[in-house]
């Protein structure tokens, strides 16, 4: 009997403590709710108001009045959109090379694929912006997207050739005696295979790029060039205290992150416990 | 017969395995390789992109460590930045993943809720907690002052800003790390916990003897990325501090982002970077020496 | 040679990608060229603003003036258009016009701006319409490089029902800064726990408040107002440690010994814009703020009961106002400068000058002298006083090659100073000589490039 006694106290106890920090991670999330809907007679209020007397909606349309939202938005879903191709293609492809073939030098080129993980991006920051103003590529998307056609991140060939290694050699090795090339192999077969990883690589790709604010601070000029991220940046400098758009702007900006992760939550948590990052 | 078809297959492979990496090889070459040269080059110039390089030998370098201040400090808040930052999110993803592992009902969910914060980066995650930072309006000090405490100016002060920014870090320790720490958990062969059992040991002699040290490789792995990751803070200083209070969150990466594109500076700038790849190298080979000692690696005996 | 059905299917697959993978790579390489089928010269201006987004009324006047140019405005927060506009210019791209605050040297000597001087002299345009202090920042290497149209002028605002409550007579504003600190002694309010809830004048050191709020830094307002000079007249000797600057620290200091650095801290992080602004709320009673200051008050709080009186100084010494202006000048590489000149030209005119200041929020002074004399524009008596402060204008172009350095190193220092991490002397010190080193840097540079390259001339 006592043995029970502690096996309940035990998942008491554990329940306190989940159900704790669930409330001190999602309390954030209920403040920029909160906030995004309250008048500014309500914002500076001490003590905070939770719920908001009246619904301020108008913030939100003022988000749109207060900066040009879509077209960030469509800048950002370009750039995202032409980013997660090139790395999914790219960065599978390299994969591929590493995990399903076997070639003279794969191994050492692999650690030293790795090791380029570690590479601070501040030494290349400078250079390539004086490289991609001699190509003329400043104030376009260019320097945005096309890095990511070559190579697409050490991180996503880590992964990828990590799920590739499951792929059973016995179904490549047919493959190749029924005189397929390696390419159909890497398309017909291996892709088709990998959904899951890809979809993860795209996720986080996804993520990457929406959120990404130094590439278009320093490569875009132009205000209308501009993405969602630098944009609601550029809106801090510019109009500091109106918390209550500001907020509402951020929820905006979250809301695609939020939504892909409902639906695509398994690909999310796959990815890393799949991933192999366990030494 | 079998032979040729091997050669035959072993050189496709071989002629497909250059041609499938080609495009990391082609993209490392001119985005890696040739910029970190030329980023050498610069960093023995004076020069603002605008203008012509004018060579000047090692005279930046020589100005970044005798007269620069703002390099000293700038070394000191990323340094406390990363000693504050690492240990408690590698601490505070661990014991949110053993917490997280027990199989209760519902676990999933809170699995889930553990998560979501951490897909809350960048610009929106700095602004969000710049509000709840706010001295007199924010969250976090209306919450204390429940408490009568009076909370601190957080962002505002010189003191705080560091450690406000490592709260804010905290706030996703529930993301893909726990995640990662959570499967090596779940991987754990639970023989060796029994065997702790059998010897009379309670949860912490299973912590200290076992999961510890079957989980230290992940551990180390991840304690040397996030050092890395947090050389690199510049978002969260650039929209919510700008550097301040007192230059307090004047980090390395934001200090070369001024120097570079605020003022043009791309030869000091540059060597700014290089003394970055240095500091970032030798950084991690000490932790890798220290690794080797501390990291357990299933087949050694211990 | 038949195709079977999977076989086609395959074939369609294959060619789909192929198209897609083409499309992509036309989108991202296809050179985006804007031909404008009217017939018109279309001009990019790009200005830089604060809060208000406003476009610019010239922009308007132009437009419907002009019939072969059509100008587009396009907005800049302040803080981003340097920044923006040179990588524009390194782009090849650049818009046709820009507008920034001085100092013009920083952008004409890293190559930015193309010289004016031939488009001058092609019109016959008159310079002297100009205020001379301020055409005089506009010439880099003997040649103008831009034209400037607005300047800015400070006065002291207080407010009147706050002094009457405290005791004070509101037809007597502060004339000298101990008049400034005995008056905020009796206009400083604290609550029941200590917080400060209203101040007289916030003596503030460093650039926090003073960004905010867009007032005046006190301490460079008294050293401008005892003569310092921080800079030599050869222009490359910085002189920032000087008894003068660490006596007048030294006041500031002294007059904030009413209240912790604390509480200064909290009451000043409570300060918003528009109607969350210090003044509007009726935090502080008295502020130096500019002359586009009274279009803020009519819109947020057009019953406040204020008044604007010259900038309070020591005894014996004249006032100081800080002074500068906006100019518009032609960035390298823009395609259609000669409609470009057009555009600025029309901007500098008296009478689009005074049109512009009617019509918009939050006007600035004009930097042509006849519009700014104009009776018209003085009706107000706000803008009496600016024009008398302008008298005693000194520029915050102080150091043009290393501007952003000066002032960076000028605020940060004060802010060190403040919050006791360094003595007046060797916070004031560690600025000058980093200061001093950039300036020697930036004149080196400026001399080795000027060997090497020879100066473009106006399209």
């Amino acid at each position: 009997m006592k043995s029970n006694k502690r096996k309940t106290v035990k998942i008491f106890l554990i329940y306190m403590s989940l159900i704790f920090f669930a409330v001190v991670f999602i309390i954030p999330f209920l403040w920029i709710l909160s906030t995004s809907l309250k008048g500014s007679e309500q914002i500076f209020s001490i003590p905070p108001v939770w719920i908001p007397k009246v619904l301020h909606w108008e913030n939100y349309s003022k988000v749109f009045e207060a900066m040009p939202f879509l077209i960030y938005l469509k800048n950002s879903v370009f750039i995202s959109v032409l980013t997660i191709i090139g790395v999914v293609f790219s960065s599978s492809l390299v994969a591929y090379a590493f995990g399903c073939l076997q070639w003279p030098g794969r191994d050492v080129l692999f650690v030293f694929v790795l090791a380029t993980m570690m590479l601070p991006m501040q030494v290349t920051m400078i250079p390539l912006f004086v490289l991609f103003k001699q190509l003329g590529w400043l104030n376009t998307y260019k320097p945005l997207i096309v890095p990511s056609f070559f190579g697409g991140g050490a991180f996503n060939i880590f992964l990828l050739r990590q799920f590739f290694l499951g792929i059973p050699r016995d179904l490549l090795d047919a493959a190749r005696i029924d005189g397929s090339s390696e390419f159909r192999i890497y398309w017909s077969v291996v892709l088709p295979l990998s959904r899951p990883a890809l979809a993860t690589v795209a996720i986080l790709t996804f993520m990457l790029s929406w959120n990404d604010f130094l590439g278009p601070l320093i490569y875009l000029s132009d205000k209308l060039k501009s993405t969602l991220a630098l944009g609601l940046a550029m809106f801090v400098g510019q109009h500091q205290t109106e918390w209550g758009v500001l907020m509402a702007a951020s929820v905006l900006m979250m809301l695609p992150m939020v939504l892909i992760f409902f639906f695509f939550q398994k690909y999310f948590i796959k990815g890393f416990t799949m991933s192999g990052l366990k030494g | 017969m079998k032979n040729i078809l091997k050669k035959s297959l072993n050189r496709k492979q071989t002629i497909a395995g250059y041609l499938f990496i080609s495009p990391w090889l082609i993209g490392f070459l001119v985005f890696g390789l040739y910029p970190i040269v030329m980023s050498f080059y610069y960093s023995l110039c004076h020069y603002d992109v605008l203008r012509l390089p004018q060579f000047m030998g090692f005279k930046n370098y020589q100005q970044l460590l005798t007269a620069d201040p703002y390099f000293w400090k700038s070394i000191w808040n990323t340094f406390v930045y990363t000693v504050l930052r690492v240990p408690l999110c590698i601490i505070g993803s661990l014991l949110l993943a053993v917490l997280v592992n027990n199989t209760v009902h519902g676990i999933r969910w809170f699995r889930t809720v553990y998560f979501i914060p951490s897909i809350v980066t960048g610009v929106v995650l700095s602004v969000l907690w710049m509000w709840m930072f706010n001295p007199q309006y924010g969250l976090i000090n209306s919450f204390l002052k429940i408490f009568g405490i009076n909370g601190p100016l957080w962002l505002n002060s010189p003191h705080w800003s560091k450690p406000s920014l490592v709260l804010m870090g905290l706030w996703s320790i529930g993301g893909g790390r726990m995640l990662v720490f959570l499967a090596a958990l779940q991987d754990i062969p639970k023989h060796l916990y029994e065997s702790v059992e059998i010897d009379g040991g309670g949860w912490w002699q299973k912590f200290r003897h076992v999961t510890l040290p079957m989980l230290s490789p992940v551990i180390f792995l991840w304690t040397v990325l996030e050092v890395i990751f947090s050389f690199q803070v510049f978002t969260e200083a650039y929209v919510m501090t700008k550097g301040g209070p007192l230059d307090s969150t004047l980090f390395y990466n934001l200090y070369l982002y001024y120097k570079a594109f605020d003022d043009f500076q791309m030869g000091y700038a540059s060597a700014l970077a290089w003394l970055l790849l240095v500091i970032t190298l030798i950084v991690t080979i000490f932790q890798f020496k220290i690794g080797q000692k501390l990291v357990y690696y299933e087949g050694e005996k211990r | 040679m038949k195709f079977t059905g999977s076989q086609l299917v395959w074939l369609f697959k294959k060619a789909a990608i192929a198209a897609g993978i083409i499309l992509i790579i036309l989108l991202l390489f296809w050179p985006v060229s804007k031909q404008n089928m009217d017939g018109k010269i279309h001009l990019r201006y790009w200005y830089a603003t604060g809060q208000k987004e406003e476009i610019p009324y010239h922009v308007k006047l132009f437009n419907q003036t002009h019939d072969s140019i059509v100008v587009k405005a396009v907005p800049i927060p302040w803080q981003e258009s340097e920044k923006k506009v040179l990588t524009a210019v390194l782009s090849g791209n650049p818009p046709d016009i820009v507008d920034q605050f001085v100092p013009v040297v920083k952008w004409a000597s890293r190559l930015a701006l193309i010289p004016l001087d031939s488009f001058i002299i092609k019109d016959h345009f008159d310079t002297s319409v100009i205020f001379p202090a301020l055409l005089r920042e506009m010439k880099y290497d003997g040649r103008i490089f831009a034209l400037p149209t607005a300047t800015v002028s400070y006065a002291l605002f207080y407010n009147k029902k706050l002094f009457r409550q405290a005791g004070l007579d509101p037809q007597k504003p502060p004339r000298t800064w101990n008049e400034v600190k005995e008056y905020s002694k009796r206009l400083l309010k604290k609550d029941r726990d200590g917080h400060i809830t209203q101040m007289g004048f916030i003596f503030y050191l460093g650039r926090k408040l003073t960004a905010s709020q867009q007032t005046n830094e006190p301490a460079l307002l008294m050293a401008w107002e005892k003569g310092v000079s921080f800079i030599n007249k050869r222009g490359d000797k910085i002189n920032l440690v000087n008894k003068e600057m660490i006596e007048i620290i030294k006041w500031i200091l002294e007059a904030q010994k009413d209240y912790s650095l604390n509480d200064l801290l909290s009451f000043t992080a409570g300060f918003g814009y528009g109607d969350q602004h210090a003044f509007i709320s009726e935090k502080v009673a008295m502020m130096v703020l500019g002359c586009n200051f009274p279009d803020n008050i009519a819109r947020y709080a057009p019953d406040l009961d204020y008044g604007v009186a010259i900038i309070p100084t020591f005894e014996g010494c004249p006032t100081a106002s800080p002074s500068g202006s906006w100019w518009m000048g032609i960035p390298r590489g823009a395609k259609n400068a000669q409609a470009a000149w057009q555009f600025i030209k029309y901007a500098t005119d008296k009478n689009v000058q005074l049109k512009s200041i009617k019509a918009m929020d939050e006007s600035l002074f004009p930097a042509n002298r006849l519009a700014a004399n104009d009776p018209s524009f003085l009706t107000s008596k706000a803008n009496k006083i600016f024009l008398k402060e302008i008298e005693f204008a000194h520029s915050q172009s102080i150091v043009p090659l290393a501007h952003d350095v000066f002032w960076r190193e000028f605020y940060s220092a004060l802010e060190r100073i403040m919050f006791g991490k360094q003595s007046p002397a060797a916070s004031l010190g560690q600025a000058q000589q980093i200061i001093q080193q950039e300036l020697n840097q930036a004149i080196n540079y400026d001399h080795y490039v000027r060997e090497h390259i020879h100066f473009p001339g106006a399209g």
